[in-house]
């Protein structure tokens, strides 16, 4: 691999952009070195389902020419962007990962797709994710493996766009997470994963798991990239505060989540969080535990939800082709199908019991602190139904239950030498602040993206 | 849903939650192909999930539940 293509599988979204600018450096040749990278890393990391490299290349090419006429359109033009493959592109195959959607070409564009091109990104292809992204791995397409360690799991559900990011072969990816399905690859892949508050991006022409909890979100190298892929495909906040003005992580009051320190944390991830909440301190931040008692209740409200609104989704399929699904991906299905109406609505109505909550809890402090996942990254994706499954989620599950926005971004390295993610969550609508906060962390951390493979 | 009537007169009449077991039982009867080992799997799953499910604080407001919109106190986060 050439040293250039090396350079610019490391570079971060805004250098790309300066670099578009200065005329150091054209889109097309990115997007060139780009595939170069995909063709000669993706074969043990699976991370791509299909490439758009003529699209991309013609996309690449009209972004150069608003460049050079000086009317680039944003902060995006001419950065490519991987889309998990349950967002819809015009006449590109969305698979969902799965056998059920074999020959599906969609005829329009997702909004957050329309949204990209308006902002003159370029998609580069559609990423590798577990069967319509409930947790698990369908034969046909097989597991997307970590970047870090090829003998891992890279995570799921939105497994190829973290990778791809992780791995230097798009800077940028657009995910979905509807119960960590975005944060958790973020941790095991050494990168940064928002789930935002629930309706800041549009949903329509994303295939639904279950649609009350799905969010679309921004997986990264930096958080002022994700910052810009959020403004770039999301609407503005209607809370009030989004743009408040912040100094680093001083005066910043920090909750430790309690029912987040259980025992199934392992000591290296352990490890890895309380240097995290030291960055914090050190920096001149008020923490301080806090007690969110209902947490303890999100997992099985959690799955009380997902679960009979993800077979609403899938009835028609599931009575004529259960064959086609992935045999765990059935068998959850089969559990929502069969799951009394009685206890989803107690569930539903449960998530006002947490997200009151939570906003009291808010009321003492700015941003919530917990492991991303209690381990590093496995060797399979474990089933959501089994004990791996369920701990895996543990932690991301009650920001969907609420549609509170989190963030992972990484906190070093745990057990086996991979990476382990630190998971922030502000209130509802704070979104862009919670990524200046991701940014200030990772300033005070000194951290910078994990070197890809191949450099 | 109300359970099978336990007089022996037939007829779906008591209002007593089906168990796990005759929810499966009934899905079967209404056509849902399940492979066999997901049947014996499947009554066990819904019975731990249902028994949990007891355990989820009830919520006695008159609200009636998540609609969607965080930013609407009554079924989300702050205004």
């Amino acid at each position: 691999m050439s040293a250039d293509s090396d350079e610019i599988g490391l570079l971060s979204a805004s250098e790309l952009s300066t670099r578009y600018r200065a005329r150091d450096l054209r889109p097309i040749d990115v997007v060139d070195s780009l595939l170069a990278r995909i063709e000669q890393l993706d074969g043990p990391i699976n991370a791509w389902v299909t490439v758009c490299g003529d699209e991309a290349k013609a996309a690449a090419t009209a972004s150069l020419e608003r460049i050079s006429q000086g009317k680039p359109r944003g902060a995006l033009d001419g950065i490519p962007v991987a889309l998990k493959d349950n967002i819809d592109v015009a006449g590109v195959r969305t698979t969902c990962g799965s056998r059920i959607l074999k020959g599906y070409v969609p005829t329009r564009d997702a909004d957050v797709v329309v949204r990209l091109k308006e902002a003159g990104a370029v998609i580069l292809g559609k990423t590798n994710m577990l069967e319509f992204a409930y947790g698990n791995v369908h034969p046909d397409v097989g597991q997307c493996n970590n970047p870090g360690m090829t003998t891992r799991t890279a995570g799921g559900s939105s497994s190829g766009s973290a990778a791809a990011v992780a791995a230097g072969m798009v800077p940028l990816a657009l995910g979905t997470d509807t119960g960590g399905s975005i944060r958790i690859p973020a941790a095991y892949c050494g990168i940064i994963g928002l789930k935002p508050t629930f309706d800041r991006v549009s949903h329509r022409g994303v295939f639904p798991l279950s649609w009350s909890l799905d969010h679309v979100g921004q997986l990264g190298r930096t958080a002022d990239d994700v910052l810009s892929l959020l403004d770039a495909v999301g609407i503005p906040s209607r809370g009030p505060s989004d743009d408040r003005p912040l100094s680093g992580l001083r005066d910043l009051r920090v909750g430790i989540v309690r029912q987040h320190l259980g025992p199934d944390l392992r000591p290296g991830v352990r490890g890895a969080f309380d240097r995290a909440v030291a960055i914090f301190s050190d920096a001149g931040a008020e923490v301080a535990d806090v007690s969110l008692p209902t947490w303890e209740h999100a997992d099985v409200a959690h799955v009380l939800v997902l679960a009979p609104e993800a077979s609403a989704v899938h009835l028609d399929w599931l009575r004529g082709r259960p064959q086609d699904y992935a045999p765990d991906t059935r068998l959850q299905l089969e559990l929502g199908a069969v799951t009394p109406a009685a206890a989803y609505l107690k569930a539903q109505r449960f998530r006002n019991v947490i997200a009151a909550e939570t906003r009291a809890v808010f009321g003492g402090v700015d941003i919530l602190l917990s492991p991303t996942v209690g381990f590093v990254a496995p060797e399979t994706d474990p089933a959501m139904g089994s004990e791996l499954g369920a701990l895996e989620g543990l932690r991301t599950g009650p920001h969907c239950l609420i549609g509170l926005p989190a963030v992972s971004v990484p906190a070093g390295t745990a057990e086996d030498g991979l990476p382990a993610g630190l998971q922030i969550a502000s209130a509802w609508g704070t979104d862009r602040r919670l990524l200046g906060i991701a940014a200030a962390y990772l300033a005070s951390a000194g951290w910078r993206a994990l070197a890809p493979p191949g450099t | 849903m109300t359970g099978p009537d336990d007089t022996g007169a037939g007829g779906i009449r008591v209002a007593r939650p089906l168990s796990a077991p005759e929810i499966v039982q009934f899905a079967l009867l209404a056509g849902l192909d399940l492979l066999p080992d997901h049947a014996a799997a499947l009554a066990p799953m819904l019975e731990e999930l249902l028994r949990a499910s007891e355990l989820l604080p009830a919520n006695q407001s008159a609200e009636a539940g998540w609609l969607g919109d965080p930013y609407d106190p009554s079924t989300g986060g702050p205004p």
